[in-house]
């Protein structure tokens, strides 16, 4: 699943007027990330794309961000080639004034970011956390932008948003995971199995899967002749070495 | 010309004239600027299986450990003082099996552009030293020229002996003069291997004819069947792997050859099983010998025996090396 993490309703609002693909979720976490509950039910095949505005140079350009700038700066990975541009992002508890942008025009300015990175980071990995800014001021001193300006900036930019985001799911479909057997822990019962015996099971019950070998036949021979349940942990060590015999031999036929 | 997604540069890499250089090759003068490699290099819970589909750049300077002590699950072709040493960590091509994978954290290809240092610390010591354990140059050569600096160091330094081995096809590191003082070792594997589990790598053919321009242009080579991989049709696929070689290769120019099944620690495949549940290859359920998860004693000298034995058709058995 990709997660768009939104703080503004009115960001989010613009993503939902495009964005109709039951692998994507869009959430608001609300300004400075007070929200976050979510990330938590995040697995290894999830990805977070945080969307939204941010005060920099250059109004109206959307940035991919390489590296959060904190007292311990954080990279977030960029797995593919994209021709959105690069940037660094700092995290600020209040809005970036004009002077802060001017004198660092190679830096963006949120609220968000290095809560989000610090939330997530604690189990998740760098390449599942991505940040897509788009730039609404140069820092405000009086006015704010107003909902309606900032969906309409989303907006001009949904195009490239929605490429990064197609692209990512692609690059995260790709990660093929097992299932392990629903018979293994009965099986290692039956072998008596200790823990190491078990993970050694657990292996050839994997790579039969992957080669679609059918162990079935073996161990239903060994139940049919009273072999399995074994009485001793030795007896199980050895039909697991029968087990690797079986599963070469069938390989071998394949 | 590779394109890397994003460039790291350490801040203390970042005015080298090599790093200079690779920008140039790249075009590019956009990069991330970093205080230490491992900032990146290091950061936990990365997934080197994802970050190998399109990895990043790392330049960084190396501080120390210019050399390592050879593994003992290594080859060594009977010399001593047997090091290798790292100027580059991780490789463009994906092998499914590749124990670097498992070895480091990142699947991001760092590059130290101080090559010069590891000149001087290593000098004209009596080593054998790999220096391509930990990547293949081959592919990196346009933009690094490391192979051409190795072989110019080499030449300088008549006591060394370098190892650089290779997946890949070169048109242009064979112009250059060789040197006495360094074997090529070429990997081959039967091309039904390479096209399934060695992505990103030159195919037989073209590794085959590497190993012939090689040889024309006057290059100590030793070929490598290691690692043999078990495929349910390993033995015909070896066979007509060995067949092929020897047909197409100058038999006698081979220096020596090395022949091993696939080994690696047990550290290092769990850590690739926990990206790629997929694979034949690592999923394999191996025994665990010391440490280190190998085919079953059985199976294993099966396979080496066949390759061996096929080998020495062709070749002298005293310059076979068998890893174990």
């Amino acid at each position: 699943m990709e997660l768009i993490l939104c703080a503004l309703k009115c960001e989010a609002n613009a993503l939902f007027k495009h964005i109709n693909n039951p692998d994507v979720k869009i959430e608001c976490c609300g300004v400075g990330a007070k929200n976050l509950k979510i990330i938590k039910n995040l697995t290894a095949q999830d990805h977070i794309t945080n969307i939204g505005v941010c005060a920099g140079n250059n109004i109206g350009e959307i940035y991919l961000c390489n590296k959060i700038n904190a007292t311990r700066p954080a990279y977030p990975d960029i797995l593919f080639n994209t021709y959105i541009k690069q940037k660094e992002i700092k995290c600020l508890k209040n809005l970036a004034d004009k002077k802060l942008v001017a004198n660092n025009p190679d830096l963006l300015f949120d609220q968000e970011s290095e809560i989000i990175w610090n939330e997530s980071i604690k189990f998740l990995g760098p390449h599942q956390i991505s940040y897509l800014k788009i730039v609404s001021d140069n820092g405000t001193d009086k006015d704010t932008p107003t909902k309606e300006y900032i969906s309409k900036l989303i907006e001009t930019k949904i195009d490239d948003i929605k490429n990064f985001i197609d692209t990512n799911l692609k690059l995260f479909t790709n990660i093929k995971t097992s299932t392990e057997n629903k018979d293994l822990s009965k099986i290692s019962n039956a072998l008596k199995c200790s823990t190491y015996m078990e993970n050694r099971l657990k292996q050839q019950l994997k790579y039969a899967n992957i080669k679609k070998i059918k162990v079935n036949a073996f161990f239903n021979k060994l139940k049919n002749n009273k072999t399995i349940p074994v009485e001793h942990k030795k007896d199980g060590i050895k039909i697991l070495n029968s087990l690797d015999n079986y599963i070469i031999s069938e390989n071998d036929k394949l | 010309m590779i394109k890397f997604p994003n460039i790291y540069i350490e801040k203390n890499a970042l005015d080298h004239s090599n790093t200079k250089k690779i920008l140039d090759y790249l075009r590019t003068n956009k990069y991330t600027l970093i205080d230490h490699y491992k900032d990146v290099f290091c950061r936990p819970r990365q997934n080197p299986e994802l970050q190998k589909q399109n990895p990043n750049l790392i330049l960084a300077i190396k501080h120390k450990d210019y050399l390592y002590p050879g593994a003992s699950i290594c080859q060594d072709f009977g010399y001593d003082s047997f090091y290798y040493s790292s100027c580059v960590a991780n490789c463009i091509c994906n092998c499914d099996y590749c124990y670097l994978k498992g070895m480091y954290p990142s699947g991001h290809i760092l590059v130290f552009v101080n090559l010069e240092d590891y000149f001087t610390h290593i000098g004209n010591k009596k080593y054998y030293i790999c220096v391509s354990y930990d990547t293949d140059l081959f592919p990196l050569e346009p933009m690094l020229g490391y192979v051409d600096r190795w072989c110019a160091f080499a030449k300088k330094n008549p006591n060394i002996l370098l190892e650089i081995r290779t997946k890949f096809k070169s048109n242009d590191i064979w112009k250059i003069d060789p040197p006495n003082n360094v074997i090529f070792a070429f990997s081959l594997s039967p091309q039904e291997i390479i096209a399934k589990h060695e992505k990103g790598t030159s195919n037989l053919q073209s590794r085959l004819s590497n190993i012939c321009s090689a040889q024309n242009a006057g290059f100590k080579n030793r070929l490598c069947f290691d690692p043999i991989i078990y495929t349910s049709n390993w033995a015909s696929n070896y066979s007509s792997l060995i067949n092929q070689c020897f047909n197409t290769i100058n038999v006698d120019k081979v220096e020596d050859i090395s022949v091993g099944s696939f080994r690696i620690s047990q550290t290092y495949l769990k850590n690739i099983r926990k990206y790629n549940q997929t694979s034949e290859i690592v999923n394999f359920p191996f025994s665990n010998i010391n440490g280190y998860y190998q085919y079953h004693p059985q199976l294993q000298k099966q396979m080496e025996d066949f390759v061996y034995n096929n080998i020495c058709k062709y070749f002298d058995k005293e310059k076979v090396y068998l890893w174990n």
